[in-house]
């Protein structure tokens, strides 16, 4: 018996990186899947490799930064996989720029990625959740929302690290507006995680910034994408059940 | 298993989280030393654990003596050859200490809930050095985030000391892979000499969750600290209170 046996559940952004582990992690642990990724053919090939192991996968590519495409593959998993149990709100990314170059599109293009993403899916899960009075939903903020030290030094980042403190913010306002209707959401903040985007910056990181993130990080290295999945699971499942409203940092201390 | 060949101690583990948590543990395959005040009740315990095909050790241990910590950490050495978790779970409830403004009061919480943690921490953390790996997990409360009007304030400064002692040894026992984390439960059911029921029952409708915590709630919090599923965790907290601080 996995720790998420038939539980359905709802990843963004899951074909590569951090959520495809997270995928992973949750299809290891006997959940059914639905998948939403920008990347068609990044999704098959998950989807692929995850139904090789028995896993139930549909999949869904589009743009979760839409209204109207959020509306229509959440309409589509309740019609073909049923009721959510849990969604995992992982889809992110940044533009970043010296603030005082960084054009009005970049900023809106990051804050919106990381955070209308985060609110359109919550919003179309819950109603469901609510009228079963069961759910969880784990978002992804990052250690930046308390400031990163080597981005700033390397490109600047402050729109990423001001979405994703507006993620530690949303999942406590939500979770004050939902826990007594029995839904929980939570947040992970990962630190450094080394990603096929995340890799050559942090290559270039260690050569150009004294203080590189796998210098400056007290455990001295940069996470991996299992290391977060773990977290996310821990708190996806029912092991978590007195835990709302939280950000857990996953960060080697940093 | 997810503590498959592990070695444990958690301290307060006769009755109430602590004995949540040193179940689970054996459950999970880790060794447990089980360390407490309260012998009766700490052999019953590690009775019960053996008794189902776990393995599990009593050592009596006063965790504001540092003598105590010695022997437990020689004797948890000598029985199972290695420690890999300390849980610091050992605690006394500010309720517990008579007079809510009392010096005594202070001291008292602060031996076992703040001094405890540190004799514990540093020493266990220096053994787990040399074998370049461990995990520390220290039990706070929601009281190491904020006030309390009832009970000594003690209490809440103890609980505050254990937040940042955590951080402190995270960052600095980080480089030769030991974690240390601090875990905050909100309100339980009423502990061994804690609060009584009534008073708990009034913090139902302040927890978002609207119902109080169960100490395995708090065990399985523990249990991923402790485990190699929080690898790249160190140096945070992990809040277990149903919504409490998020107001």
């Amino acid at each position: 018996m996995g720790r998420m046996q038939d539980r359905l559940a709802v990843v963004t952004g899951a074909a590569n990186g951090i959520g495809a582990a997270i995928a992973r992690r949750l299809g290891g642990e006997g959940a059914r899947l639905a998948l939403l990724d920008i990347d068609a053919a990044g999704l098959e090939r998950l989807a692929a490799e995850l139904r090789g192991q028995g896993i139930q996968v549909l999949t869904q590519a589009g743009d979760v930064t839409e209204e109207s495409v959020v509306q229509a593959a959440f309409a589509r998993i309740a019609e073909e996989c049923g009721p959510v149990d849990v969604l995992v709100n992982n889809v992110g990314g940044a533009r970043n720029a010296r603030i005082w170059e960084m054009s009005v599109e970049d900023w809106d293009f990051t804050i919106r990625l990381n955070l209308r993403s985060a609110f359109l899916c919550t919003r179309a899960v819950l109603p469901s959740m609510m009228a079963r009075r069961a759910g969880s939903i784990v978002c992804m903020s990052s250690g930046s929302r308390n400031g990163t030290p080597w981005s700033a030094a390397d490109t600047g980042a402050a729109a990423y690290s001001a979405a994703k403190a507006g993620i530690h913010g949303f999942i406590r306002d939500v979770a004050l507006e939902v826990s007594h209707l029995g839904v929980r959401i939570n947040a992970v903040a990962p630190g450094p995680i080394e990603t096929d985007r995340t890799r050559p910056a942090f290559a270039r990181m260690e050569q150009t910034l004294e203080l590189s993130p796998n210098r400056l990080v007290p455990m001295r290295r940069i996470g991996q994408p299992r290391e977060i999945a773990d977290a996310v699971l821990f708190l996806a499942s029912d092991e978590a059940s007195y835990i709302t409203g939280t950000t857990l940092d996953v960060a080697g201390g940093r | 298993m997810r503590l498959k060949d592990k070695v444990a101690i958690v301290t307060g583990g006769a009755h109430g989280m602590g004995e949540a948590e040193a179940r689970l543990f054996a459950k999970e395959g880790a060794a447990v030393v089980v360390a407490d005040v309260l012998s009766d009740m700490g052999e019953a315990v590690v009775a019960d654990i053996n008794a189902s095909q776990g393995r599990a050790m009593f050592v009596r241990a006063d965790v504001s003596s540092e003598a105590d910590w010695h022997a437990l950490i020689a004797r948890t050495l000598e029985t199972y050859g290695k420690l890999d978790i300390l849980v610091n779970n050992a605690g006394i409830s500010g309720s517990a200490v008579g007079s809510e403004l009392s010096l005594e009061g202070w001291n008292r919480l602060m031996a076992v809930n703040a001094t405890g943690v540190f004799l514990g921490t540093t020493l266990a953390a220096q053994e787990m050095a040399k074998a370049g790996k461990g995990s520390i997990v220290n039990v706070s409360s929601i009281m190491g985030f904020v006030g309390s009007a009832e009970g000594h304030p003690g209490y809440a400064a103890s609980k505050g000391a254990v937040r940042l002692l955590t951080k402190a040894a995270a960052v600095r026992w980080g480089p030769q892979g030991v974690r240390v984390n601090s875990v905050h439960p909100g309100y339980m059911p009423a502990m061994l000499g804690g609060t009584n029921a009534g008073t708990r029952a009034a913090k139902i409708p302040m927890t978002p969750l609207r119902r109080l915590g169960e100490p395995i709630e708090v065990a399985y919090g523990v249990l991923f600290l402790a485990s190699d599923e929080a690898s790249f965790i160190t140096g945070t907290e992990l809040v277990i209170d149903g919504g409490y601080i998020a107001q």
